[in-house]
Parts: C-alpha cells; sequence; structure tokens
C-alpha cells in the first residue's frame, strides 16, 4: 500500500514537474514559444524543429526553377532520419497543410506548393476584409470624462483581440482582429502612439498617477479626445491562421474631457448645503 | 458647543491614529494572479518588440524579469536573432491559477497560446504556431514596488491548465 501510494506521488510529481531544458534537446522556452520545439504532452519529450507549416519557396539558382522547397517526409514519419512533423497527438488540422504537400518521390525534385494558388483566400489584403470592421471599443477617460490641469488625467482604450466570422470569395472565412498600436489624440495638440491600451487606475491610490497612456494639461480649455485603434489581421478559411499583410486603422468614439482648475479655499461651511455662505459661489 | 467642537477633535484624532497606525492589506490571489498576469504580459511583449528591433537586452527584461531569467532570455532571443529567424507576436496567457503562494515567491500554472506568433526561417519557410502550451511560472516579488518579477517559466507536460 506504501509503495503504491509513493509510486503515485512520484508520477504526480514527475507530470506536474518542469521539463528540464536542455536536456537531450536543445531547447529554450522561446523555441517551444516559436513552436520550432514542441513539447509531446504524451512522452514529455521535446521535439525540435517542430512542424514547417509552409516551405521554402523555390532557389531559382540554375535557371531551372525547379530546386529547393522542402517538401517534408510522408505522413508517419516514413523517412527514418527525420523526426515525425505530424505525431498523432498533435490537433490534425494543425497537419492537414502538411499532409497535402506531396512528398519527394525518386529523384524528382518537384517545385514546392504555391500557398497561394493552392488557397485563394491567402492573396487576401487588407483591403478585402476592412468590411469586417472590427470592433474598435471606446476611449475611456478618468476620472469619468474630466481632468484637472497639472495633474494627469488617465485615457485608456478597451479594444481587444477578437474574432468574427464572415465570406470572402464565396469561402466561409474568420477574421481575427488584434489591436497592435494605439494613437491617442488628446485634444489639445498633444498625440501619443503607443504600442499600450492603457488601463483603469486601481483603486484610490492609484488615481490621480500617471500612467503609461495618461495625459496632463496645461490650460482648462475643454477638448475633445480621441484614439484610433491600428488593428493587424489574421485570416481562416478552413486550412489555418495566416497574417494580412499591413494593418487598419480605426477610429473609437470621440469623448468629452472637461478640464478644471482645482484651488483651495476657506469657506463657512459645506458649499453644498449653503451655497450663499462666506467663501462659496 | 463647546462639546460638540471636543467631541469632533476627539473623533477627528482617532481617525487620525487608525490611519496612521493602518498597513495595507494582503492582495488577494485574485489580485496577484493579476499582478502576475500583467508581469507576464509586459514580459512577452519586450520579447517581441526586442524580436522587432532585432537585438536582445537583459536590462529590458530586467523590467519584468529577476536577472537571472533576463540575463537567459536575452541570450535565446539573440540566439534567434542570429539565426535570421524573424518572429513576431506574443504569447496570450489563456488561463493562469496559482500553485502555491508565500510572502517572497508565487508558482503558477499557466496556458498560453502561440498562435499570434509568426516564425518564419531564414530559408523563407514558415513555422507552424506553438498553440496551446502548459508552463511553470513563478514570480518574485520587486524590491521596490509591488510588481512581480518572472523568475521562472518552463514548460511541463501536464496540460490540465490549458483543458
Amino acid at each position: 500500500m506504501r509503495v503504491a501510494v509513493a509510486l503515485a506521488l512520484v508520477a504526480l510529481v514527475s507530470a506536474l514537474a518542469p521539463i528540464p531544458m536542455n536536456s537531450d534537446a536543445s531547447c529554450s522556452p522561446i523555441e517551444i514559444a516559436m513552436g520550432t520545439c514542441v513539447l509531446d504532452p504524451e512522452t514529455g519529450e521535446l521535439v525540435v524543429g517542430g512542424v514547417i507549416a509552409y516551405p521554402a519557396p523555390p532557389v531559382d539558382e540554375d535557371g531551372g526553377g525547379n530546386s529547393g522547397g522542402y517538401a517534408g517526409p510522408a505522413p508517419g514519419g516514413s523517412d527514418p532520419n527525420l523526426y515525425d512533423p505530424c505525431p498523432t497527438w498533435r490537433d490534425p488540422t494543425a497537419c492537414a497543410r502538411y499532409y497535402d504537400t506531396p512528398p519527394i518521390v525518386g529523384e524528382a525534385d518537384p517545385a514546392p506548393p504555391d500557398p497561394v494558388a493552392a488557397d485563394p483566400v491567402r492573396a487576401v489584403t487588407m483591403a478585402d476584409i476592412a468590411r469586417f470592421t472590427p470592433l474598435v471599443g471606446e476611449l475611456v477617460v478618468e476620472p469619468e470624462g474630466w481632468g484637472v490641469v497639472g495633474t494627469p488625467t488617465n485615457f485608456y482604450a478597451t479594444a481587444e483581440t477578437h474574432t468574427m466570422d464572415g465570406e470572402l470569395f464565396d469561402t466561409p472565412i474568420q477574421v481575427r482582429w488584434t489591436p497592435s498600436s494605439y494613437r491617442f489624440d488628446y485634444g489639445d495638440g498633444a498625440v501619443e502612439e503607443t504600442e499600450a491600451a492603457g488601463s483603469a487606475w486601481r483603486g484610490a491610490e492609484e488615481s490621480w498617477t500617471e500612467t503609461a497612456t495618461s495625459h496632463t494639461y496645461s490650460t482648462r480649455d475643454d477638448v475633445t479626445a480621441s484614439v484610433t485603434v491600428i488593428f493587424t489581421a489574421e485570416v481562416d478559411a478552413g486550412s489555418g491562421w495566416f497574417a494580412v499583410p499591413g494593418t487598419l486603422p480605426v477610429d473609437a468614439p470621440a469623448a468629452s474631457v472637461k478640464v478644471f482648475e482645482v484651488d483651495t479655499v476657506l469657506t463657512d461651511g459645506d458649499c453644498l448645503a449653503n451655497p450663499s455662505a462666506a467663501g462659496c459661489g | 458647543m463647546l462639546a460638540r467642537l471636543t467631541s469632533g477633535i476627539a473623533l477627528a484624532s482617532i481617525a487620525a491614529l487608525v490611519l496612521v497606525g493602518c498597513t495595507p492589506p494582503e492582495p488577494s490571489d485574485d489580485e496577484v494572479l493579476a499582478e502576475a498576469r500583467e508581469s507576464f504580459d509586459s514580459f512577452y511583449q519586450t520579447v517581441d518588440e526586442q524580436m522587432a528591433a532585432g537585438s536582445a537586452s537583459a536590462t529590458d527584461f530586467e523590467e519584468y524579469a529577476t536577472r537571472e531569467l533576463a540575463a537567459q532570455w536575452a541570450q535565446d532571443v539573440q540566439a534567434v536573432i542570429d539565426d535570421g529567424t524573424t518572429s513576431r507576436g506574443v504569447l496570450e496567457v489563456v488561463d493562469l491559477a496559482l500553485v502555491d503562494r508565500s510572502d517572497d515567491r508565487i508558482s503558477t500554472h499557466l496556458c498560453t497560446d502561440g498562435r499570434n506568433i509568426t516564425t518564419t526561417h531564414p530559408d523563407g519557410s514558415m513555422q507552424e504556431p506553438s498553440g496551446l502550451v502548459a508552463w511553470s511560472a513563478t514570480f518574485v516579488p520587486r524590491d521596490d514596488s509591488s510588481r512581480l518579477l518572472l523568475a521562472s517559466l518552463d514548460p511541463i507536460q501536464d496540460q490540465a491548465i490549458c483543458e
């Protein structure tokens, strides 16, 4: 019984323990993040190389135009010198395109598949998908739509990464919009472009403090502030996500900001309760 | 009138004493996890910025990671850059769970989604993104602020956090 418990504990600890890096395979965490090194959850082994989604374009060294282009081994890892790029534990859809790539047969040197010819949706441009207008969210001003001269007023954008369904070239597609940067126009001539969306002040202790996207007004003029969210896009037509070149700037609704000046005065009691009291008004 | 004034002063004094004696409340688990998530997001944003800039800097990582981890990641990022590989995009935290918590260390499991990372090799071939990956991550409090620093980040075999 004790032995069984001990074995169970060892198994649990092994499963939860971090996989030692650079043990038998030379993998850094960033390689795992990029997918160039994959952790097989069944065996716990690191597979160096990951999966090539699209092969290299042809290298036309001799003018023949048929060299280069890694077509890869046949599905199932029939080439014993290469690792299986699509082990069974992977999501089959992740390997679908790979399997569509014909293996090298004999001495033939087939041209690599043209991803655009194979999947016309891959040729889409930002202009094609701009009609799938991304949800831009809003510009939030803290405190509630007002600020004080000489003190930071906080601004943040609420745009988030989101996915939309639609149809392009009669093909159902998904478009994933990701805010990549923000252009804050504070309404007083100051414009700031940043990768930070900003965030709300957390609690009273953070209120009135400077943030990555706050702005300090120097005059009491009321202004209209705005933010332009610059989106990047990816499209999936059923064969995996690919990035659409370029960006799409989208304006969020503008926000009015009332800018006050604050002064300290001595009053005879509460001015709200007694507006005519000395010092009030 | 004098009695009301006296009692007012007494109340104000008590309030002042209470304020002087109060200590910041212990952050809740949710608050700690939110801090950890923010540190991780900022850390990986720095990875992406360095990839975009084409040079790695441990100093930039030290804003969000311990000196040791910052040095290791700067070395790893530089190796990828030197290899001629380009990679853009960030790991998005899908889920984050507290495993253990003490005054000087927070252990978590986190699940990241790497599908937004686009990696292109020097020969022009494109990498299949990493998808969902489970990690064990520890954070330590930074000395001069309430921010947490990423102290370790290792993949784990247990995928429960990603399910």
